[in-house]
């Protein structure tokens, strides 16, 4: 299942999500609605028959997991209001989000979708589209060598593939 | 009076652990603290000259000298080759006792038949067999590193200070991050620059963040923040390896060495730049990378083509390959810039401390060479530069430089010869 990233949306009006994202997004929305916060609400419940609520070290532990939560569900309702799905099917002409490239860079082979900044998971092989390598990648054709530059990084990046 | 004994201990917070847990440490604790005694009779071995030429002439008909798990020495004037297990077995047996009480104690099965193998391998030298165990393991709460390490230093073969021991309990938070970098990397595929000649298991890197609890033996002279184990080239094909990093060791660095050398070097108006916590991440970072980026170095020949220079050019390699991967983790938003500048910038502090340090303490002069070859490239190609003993850095300067020092390090490492290492170190690897 795919993990949307928390954090302040850069520009809400443009929060792009895969379709499996949406749908985990979804998901995730439902379970928090309908299993969690019941269940947390139960153990503050619980929490507070033990007695004074002051040394109540089980009381903090599920006021502290509701705030989460509820942290949790304004940010997915926020997503899911501003989502813009991308489309499965897509040119491989060039590079756009959502699609997935093989590229060449400091000596290192690497392939990744570009996704939404939601998204994103370098550790799962998905790069946002709003980070350096991935906006320098969007329209980017096949064989390309485009320069990524940052303040103190400059790399060329070459598209060997896209898919 | 200076505490000279090769102990150090924390004390840190733990996590929750059960009662069995608590019995069990206690017992690995006992353990690793009676390292100490090994440790102080292998320092007074490294005094014991024996020439060059002796040790090659016994070489010819026993090889076995070069294993770095045996001492050479004098018996009556003859070159003798006595493994440790067996020079060191009086102090060996209570450790094992301690360490098979808590194999008998553990509710975790596979750490209790790594305790049981580590046992057996302390008294008959068959080291490969708990690596073994310890590296197919399930992450596990307790964590211990018991018994010899492997030197690839020949300049200590004939008497070495190889045994130490850590004990500590694993953070699982800090060690979450250190595997989400660890997955970013190694599965990106990294050209080698001669790919028949280098040795890779990347599926089989573990990595790990310890709150430590105690360092003896080796690790207390040398206080590494972190580790990457086996050194074994050959166990590493077959087993992985894996990276272990300390806390409270970092911290104890930060206090003594970063901070104090970083105040020193850099300007006031440049140091307004960073906040204390910018330099801790910095610095646990380049050295995670650092341990992570030894997992791309590995080359089949580089110990022969090397001999005793191996260990100053594969160290700062690794550390040099970490920092370009971090460049790589910019342009994907893992780090931002200001966290690679603070990696640099504590990587310059440490290089500046050894320099001045390894004067004094002998075990860390290879990483003080590193650094100097380091700072005097930078130097060189204008990245880094002096103002009234005030270091100035360019940072995107100083990011090309490291770049290319980097990839002449790797040539060396593949298919450099001994000569040119000697080259380069003459070069760049003057203590001043």
């Amino acid at each position: 299942m795919t993990k949307i990233n928390s954090g302040p949306l850069k520009n809400p009006k443009n929060v792009y999500l895969t379709v499996e994202g949406l749908a985990d997004s979804k998901a995730e929305l439902e379970y928090l609605k309908k299993i969690k916060s019941p269940a947390i609400v139960e153990r503050i419940h619980q929490a507070r028959e033990y007695g004074d609520l002051a040394e109540n070290s089980e009381y903090d532990a599920a006021v502290e997991e509701q705030a989460l939560a509820e942290n949790r569900i304004t940010e997915l309702e926020s997503i899911l209001k501003c989502a813009k799905v991308i489309a499965d099917q897509h040119n491989q002409d060039f590079v756009v989000i959502g699609s997935t490239v093989k590229i060449e860079m400091d000596g290192e082979i690497d392939e990744f979708k570009i996704v939404g900044r939601v998204e994103a998971d370098p550790s799962k092989k998905r790069i946002s589209n709003e980070s350096p390598l991935g906006s320098v990648l969007l329209g980017a054709k096949k064989g390309e060598e485009v320069e990524v530059t940052t303040p103190i990084v400059r790399y060329k990046c070459k598209v060997l593939e896209i898919k | 009076m200076k505490n000279d004994q090769p102990l150090i201990e924390f004390n840190p917070k733990l996590p929750k652990l059960s009662k069995n847990e608590k019995e069990v440490l206690q017992l690995l604790i006992e353990a690793g603290k009676l390292i100490v005694p090994i440790y102080l009779e292998q320092e007074k071995q490294l005094t014991k000259k024996i020439s060059k030429e002796e040790i090659e002439k016994v070489a010819e008909k026993d090889p076995s000298i070069f294993s770095p798990f045996t001492v050479v020495e004098k018996v009556n004037g003859r070159v003798v080759t006595i493994p440790y297990h067996i020079k060191y077995a009086k102090f060996l047996r209570p450790i094992v006792d301690k360490l098979i009480r808590a194999s008998e104690l553990t509710e975790n099965k596979a750490f209790s038949k790594f305790l049981k193998l580590q046992s057996k391998a302390l008294l008959d030298g068959s080291y490969e067999e708990p690596s073994a165990a310890w590296l197919n393991m399930k992450p596990y709460i307790l964590d211990i590193f018991i018994g010899p390490v492997e030197h690839f230093d020949s300049q200590l073969f004939f008497g070495k200070a190889a045994y130490q021991s850590w004990v500590g309990v694993v953070d699982i938070e800090n060690s979450k991050e250190v595997n989400y970098y660890k997955n970013i990397l190694l599965n990106t595929r990294r050209d080698a620059i001669i790919p028949g000649e280098k040795i890779t298991n990347y599926s089989k890197v573990k990595a790990k963040v310890d709150n430590l609890i105690l360092f003896s033996g080796l690790m207390a002279r040398t206080q590494f923040v972190g580790v990457n184990m086996p050194k074994n080239l050959k166990v590493f094909e077959k087993y992985g390896s894996e990276v272990t990093l300390f806390n409270q060791v970092h911290d104890k660095r930060m206090k003594e060495q970063i901070v104090p050398s970083f105040n020193k070097v850099f300007s006031s108006e440049f140091r307004m730049g960073f906040e204390y916590e910018d330099l801790r991440k910095g610095s646990f970072r380049y050295i995670a990378l650092h341990e992570l980026a030894h997992n791309y170095l590995y080359y089949k020949n580089a110990f022969t083509n090397l001999s005793d220079l191996l260990p100053i050019i594969y160290e700062i390699s690794a550390t040099l390959l970490g920092m370009r991967i971090a460049g790589s983790l910019l342009l994907k938003d893992v780090i931002t810039s200001k966290e690679l500048e603070s990696m640099i910038i504590t990587f310059i502090s440490r290089s500046l401390y050894l320099m001045e340090k390894s004067k004094v303490n002998k075990s860390i002069i290879n990483y003080a060479i590193g650094g100097v070859i380091f700072i005097n490239f930078m130097l060189e190609s204008g990245a880094l530069k002096q103002y009234r003993g005030l270091a100035i850095p360019n940072f995107m300067k100083i990011f090309v430089s490291i770049h290319d020092l980097s990839y002449s390090l790797e040539q060396i490492l593949a298919s450099g010869t001994r000569k040119d290492a000697e080259a380069l170190i003459k070069k760049y690897g003057k203590l001043k």
